[in-house]
């Protein structure tokens, strides 16, 4: 994520964490600090999507300083495993995975080579999907007029602070992706919230920001291996539902 | 991205690991005297320069030491303690409260730096280092057209901004002439708004004379720099310039 966001690292999570993982008592003790958001500047379109930042540490790493196998390595479902290498006396390592444009679950495994270590499960971690297209029906919108979405019933009122369509057609090689703001003045997330659509035409993903910001922080749905496990979602955006803008 | 990095541990001389079946406690090991040093490195185009000859990228370096204990008051350091930063020695002292030791210095970049290396000496010897690097991603950013830089005053130029850098919104642009004119720091404005559309940032361009750099901000202004190493420092950050450019044109009537 390419905006500022404000971290609640893991170490100020311990304490609090245990919500949810079981404690096989694994040695050394290894904890995961899940947090999930939309990707706001993605590189590549494949980066569009929200984005799922692990954090694994070690917190007896932090005191011990011990060694860790160099091929230990995590995984968000089917992606790609990435390394994990803690150098030093590092006692945690971040690592993201990028562009989820399904409404799924997601399960973090830790591996050491192909022998798993620790996984955990979140069942709903995009709570943003729950927004969904009112009008039109088919998501295909002239330039100019409204697209309709509305959110869940929101448990206080907020206003809306605006709607961004990040373009989904190939840019020319080389060029990163880009992403057109459409304000949406007096929109509450009450009521169907209207965006006029840009001036562009194209496929985009259609996203709606509200305030306030907060976070929510949740413990995992099912886990093992992991002495803590947490999860936290902003719920400041909302969305993507799939649009077109014609001329 | 911000990383935390844990301090030196304690290690335990071979001579008590031989009596360690005697009692070797913890009290018997010798106190951790090494410093607890925090540093930070931001990389930024240079806005206050007053002329041609000192726009460029610097990088402003904090170095910061916090006692460990002891009332809040740091011992003093070997006087052969030294901050080298990119080679070059950062001038440090001591806080007059705490004793501990500050110190914050600005050291240009070469025009395609991208990296800050920060090493902690004493006697000698190095104590704690860092290592950014992609400080600078901006320099990434090309100029797709005009392909040979030639602009006219009422055209526009199109830029292909890099990967690493939010480009859906541009501020601050600014043009830079070389060769003439007032010296400005934040340059000359484009006479219209900059449209980002597929195929890159196009930009309209001023009038001037001559030879120009362009640069632009692009939005949200936050670029995490890339921590490769940090050791013996409890904290190190590290903040890239996000500015696109410098890219070179020429304007011709």
């Amino acid at each position: 994520m390419n905006s500022v966001r404000t971290w609640v690292t893991l170490a100020a999570l311990l304490g609090a964490s245990a919500v949810g993982c079981s404690s096989p008592d694994p040695d050394p003790k290894v904890a995961l600090y899940t947090s999930v958001g939309w990707n706001d500047d993605p590189g590549t379109l494949d980066a569009i999507g929200y984005q799922v930042q692990v954090d694994i540490g070690w917190p007896d790493r932090a005191t011990d300083c011990f060694a860790l196998s160099p091929d230990l390595n995590v995984t968000v479902n089917d992606r790609a495993p990435k390394a994990i290498v803690a150098e030093g006396c590092r006692w945690d390592v971040l690592t993201t995975f990028d562009g989820f444009l399904k409404d799924e679950p997601i399960t973090i495994q830790l591996k050491d080579g192909a022998r798993l270590l620790a996984e955990a499960t979140y069942n709903r971690p995009f709570p943003g999907f729950d927004m969904q297209l009112v009008s039109p029906a088919d998501g295909t919108v002239r330039s100019g007029e409204k697209v309709a979405v509305a959110l869940p019933e929101p448990t206080f009122e907020r206003p809306v602070i605006g709607a961004m369509f990040y373009w989904r057609d190939p840019p020319p090689e080389g060029v990163p992706p880009f992403h057109s703001i459409v304000h949406t003045p007096g929109a509450r997330a009450s009521q169907p919230i209207e965006v006029t659509a840009p001036t562009l035409t194209g496929r985009a993903w259609l996203v709606v920001t509200a305030w306030p910001y907060s976070k929510s922080m949740f413990g995992a749905d099912a886990s093992s291996g992991f002495e803590s496990c947490v999860i936290t979602n902003p719920e400041l955006l909302s969305g993507p539902v799939a649009v077109e803008v014609v001329p | 991205m911000r990383r935390i990095q844990l301090g030196k541990t304690v290690s335990i001389p071979l001579a008590c690991l031989a009596t360690l079946p005697l009692g070797c406690s913890d009290d018997a090991l010798p106190a951790d005297t090494s410093p607890v040093l925090y540093v930070s490195a931001t990389c930024s185009w240079n806005r206050a320069a007053t002329s041609v000859a000192e726009l460029g990228r610097s990088t402003h370096v904090v170095i910061d030491q916090t006692s460990r204990g002891n009332g809040g008051n740091c011992a003093p350091l070997p006087a052969s303690t030294r901050v080298i930063v990119n080679g070059e020695p950062l001038g440090w002292g001591y806080d007059a409260e705490t004793q501990c030791l500050k110190g914050d210095q600005t050291f240009a970049m070469a025009a395609d730096g991208q990296s800050v290396a920060i090493e902690v000496e004493q006697d000698g010897s190095v104590i704690a280092q860092m290592q950014a690097n992609a400080m600078a991603p901006g320099t990434k950013a090309r100029l797709a057209a005009p392909s040979d830089g030639i602009v006219h005053p009422g055209g526009e130029i199109l830029v292909v901004p890099p990967t690493e850098l939010p480009s859906s919104y541009i501020t601050i642009p600014g043009f830079y002439p070389l060769e003439s004119g007032t010296f400005d720091a934040y340059g000359l404005n484009p006479p219209a708004a900059s449209t980002r559309l597929a195929d890159g940032i196009h930009v309209p361009v001023p009038t001037f004379v001559g030879r120009a750099a362009f640069v632009a901000v692009g939005t949200p202004p936050y670029v995490p720099g890339l921590v490769t190493t940090c050791d013996g420092f409890i904290e190190c950050n590290a903040t890239a310039d996000n500015m696109l450019g410098p890219l070179y044109v020429t304007e011709e009537p």
